[in-house]
């Protein structure tokens, strides 16, 4: 199991269509992917439940993944959620 | 206990003048019309309410994705489409809705509201989100297309039950077309508030066709019309009065019966033919969306019908029309119109109409773009209008031209499929028209004169694409003003094209209908103005009480006027001042703010 802290640098926050790109890209990999923010932790193979995670712009969330890809999976994620979005939205 | 309600006076837009006091029926925006059932049954019955939801997302997701696919969508509309089809599958929030079916006993409806208010109260809690209500939007759209799938998609309207037995209103924040036609059969609707804006809009057509006094874009109505028992819709102007004391009460039934006096005085004069002091006759049509609406548009005077537009025979059958249900309708409205002549006009799906097809919005896909790319949809209508050809005098109007090349390869269609029908015979029955409401077409307009049999301007689409506004744009709507003086000069020429051709030219659209510039039409040399049925007695009556040599006057002194606001102000005044008896200055403020 790995895991890594992320602040969120997408300034709209995780909103639908934020969502739907992380839970994609958690989608493409075998390994059991998790979002915890504030104790609360979440599929985040799920976009209903990043979306009920709340990720304002500036937050700080904890990106955990289980599985034989975690290390490609845990890069793609972080890197994701640190820059990739305002290129993609 | 809940003490006596204030009265609230709430503005809007008029959309059908006149004055309406009721009852108040509202539809909640918050759904407590939809069914909410406790399952008995046990096991058994939650499980079939669980088959239903997974139907529901099946149904729900293949329509998304042939949105998706049909239409080319730029890539942002692209990618929300897709998170709400990655939303609605998400396994978590199947999970969801089936454990609440399983556990609470509820049909699956009740269980999509419950899981879906659980996830936006969670989601408002969040402090200092500035992109919040995106997200609970997002929300909304995915429980609401579930709940239209669940509900049957056309039977929908069922949910609207227990409508009152006297007189009532009806409030709500917008109407579905299919709810609105279910609604206006009712006998005891008097009125329509909406808190949805008005524009140009299928729905305000609809609205205006109905003839009942209507308000739209009243902000806060359902908010303010909790707990109210009485209301009265003023469309002459344009508010609405949500508990009116007994004096606002008595007040109003007042001007109700000043103001239906004065419509009736009209109307009483409707029939007789519009000719003017000079001794010119102009043509008033009907613009209509029914077969039922024929024998009301005769009462109200008018000589033919210049505008049937055939989409809500969509939305009546729920599913594509086949060629007999085209056959019966035009066999119906040729044989009641008879012997008036009646236009009518080839699918035009817009993106504010209805239907069980998806087309694009204001820009694209539309009108006979539209019909021949989808010929499952159009040649049936194309042959259900052939074999009704002989029945009557048939014009059939393309809407959406913008080049010679649509008006021959519509001549081939039908030519093709009246071949088919054997029935070549019908052709020469047929008089074919083409839609002057697109830019281009207003350029190669002398060409298109030597290809059709007639004109009609769209002015509403044509006010839309000259000036580059939406036409629903509540911000930008000071744009949309057919007081432009460039409609004006459009207008012009298309009258000297349509002249020179010896082609007929009707003017469409609401500007047909205003009142205040009939008199330009006149001076136009214009002959035909087609309308919805409610403005043909005022314009019958200006018709007859001026002279076209007068309207070529007022034409010359403002067909060298610049500016909107002037030409507005110019023609405003001059007509108050000739008509006093129909610009009424008791009703002239509204009038004034509607003009644009």
């Amino acid at each position: 199991m790995r895991e890594h802290t992320v602040t969120l640098q997408y300034r709209k926050g995780i909103h639908a269509r934020a969502a739907s790109l992380f839970a994609k890209e958690a989608e493409r990999f075998s390994s059991k992917v998790e979002l915890e923010k504030n104790g609360v932790r979440i599929n985040a193979k799920s976009i209903t439940g990043i979306l009920m995670l709340k990720i304002p712009f500036g937050a700080t969330f904890k990106i955990i993944v289980n599985g034989p890809d975690e290390d490609e999976c845990l890069t793609t994620l972080v890197q994701l959620a640190e820059s990739r979005f305002e290129e993609e939205l | 206990m809940a003490p006596e309600k204030r009265p609230v006076l709430l503005p809007g837009e008029k959309i059908v003048e006149g004055i309406a006091i009721g009852k108040v029926f509202f539809i909640d925006k918050d759904f407590s019309l939809i069914p909410h059932l406790t399952l008995r049954g046990g096991q058994k019955a939650r499980e079939k309410e669980r088959r239903r939801l997974t139907a529901a997302v099946k149904k729900c997701e293949k329509e998304l994705v042939s949105i998706m696919e049909e239409r080319h969508l730029p890539k942002e509309a692209t990618s929300i489409l897709e998170a709400h089809r990655m939303m609605l599958v998400d396994p978590e929030l199947l999970r969801k809705i089936g454990e609440t079916i399983m556990d609470r006993a509820v049909n699956a409806e009740w269980a999509v509201l419950l899981v879906f208010d659980e996830m936006m109260a969670h989601l408002s809690s969040s402090d200092g989100d500035y992109y919040l209500r995106a997200k609970v939007a997002d929300l909304e759209v995915i429980r609401d297309k579930l709940l239209f799938s669940l509900l049957g998609g056309a039977g929908r309207t069922s949910y609207i039950k227990d409508l009152p037995t006297e007189d009532f209103v009806l409030c709500a924040h917008s109407l579905t077309l299919s709810d609105l036609s279910s609604l206006a059969k009712d006998p005891h609707l008097r009125g329509i508030a909406l808190e949805t804006p008005g524009g140009v809009s299928h729905l305000t057509i609809v609205l205006r066709s109905l003839g009942l006094p209507t308000v739209l874009g009243a902000d806060g109505l359902l908010t303010e019309v909790v707990g109210c028992d009485e209301a009265v819709v003023d469309g002459l102007a344009g508010r609405v009065v949500l508990s009116p004391s007994p004096a606002d009460k008595s007040a109003y039934l007042k001007k109700k019966q000043a103001y239906d006096d004065y419509f009736d005085r009209f109307l009483h004069n409707a029939g007789r033919p519009a000719l003017s002091r000079d001794g010119s006759m102009l043509h008033i049509g009907a613009n209509i969306e029914n077969v039922e609406d024929v024998e009301p548009s005769r009462r109200c005077g008018a000589d033919f019908i210049g505008l049937f537009r055939t989409e809500l025979m969509f939305l009546e059958k729920g599913d594509i029309p086949t060629e007999d249900d085209h056959y019966a309708v035009y066999y119906e409205m040729l044989h009641r119109a008879h012997p008036m002549e009646v236009t009518i006009r080839v699918f035009d799906f817009g993106g504010d109409k209805e239907g069980g097809i998806h087309a694009t919005g204001a820009m694209g896909l539309r009108g006979i773009r539209f019909c021949f790319l989808y010929p499952d949809v159009f040649l049936p209508q194309v042959r259900g209008l052939i074999r009704a050809a002989s029945l009557g005098n048939l014009r059939i109007l393309l809407p959406f031209v913008s080049a010679v090349d649509e008006i021959h390869e519509f001549k081939a269609i039908l030519k093709e499929q009246a071949k088919e029908l054997k029935l070549e015979k019908n052709l020469r029955h047929i008089k074919i028209g083409a839609m002057i409401e697109l830019p281009a077409a207003l350029f190669i307009a002398e060409m298109l004169s030597r290809e059709v049999d007639f004109f009609s301007i769209g002015t509403n689409d044509l006010v839309q694409y000259l000036m580059a506004v939406e036409r629903q744009d509540k911000a930008l709507s000071q744009y949309f003003s057919h007081f432009h003086p460039a409609v004006l000069r459009a207008l012009y020429n298309l009258h000297h094209i349509a002249k020179k051709a010896r082609i007929d030219l009707s003017v469409c659209g609401e500007m047909g209908g205003d009142p205040y510039f009939t008199l330009l039409f006149m001076g136009m040399g214009i002959h035909a103005l087609s309308m919805t049925p409610l403005a043909i007695p005022m314009v019958k009556n200006i018709i007859r009480s001026s002279s076209v040599e007068e309207g070529r006057a007022l034409l010359n002194r403002l067909l060298m006027t610049a500016s909107e606001m002037e030409l507005r102000e110019t023609l405003e005044k001059e007509m108050e001042q000739r008509y006093p008896d129909i610009f009424r200055k008791e009703w002239l403020d509204n009038l004034k703010k509607n003009g644009g």
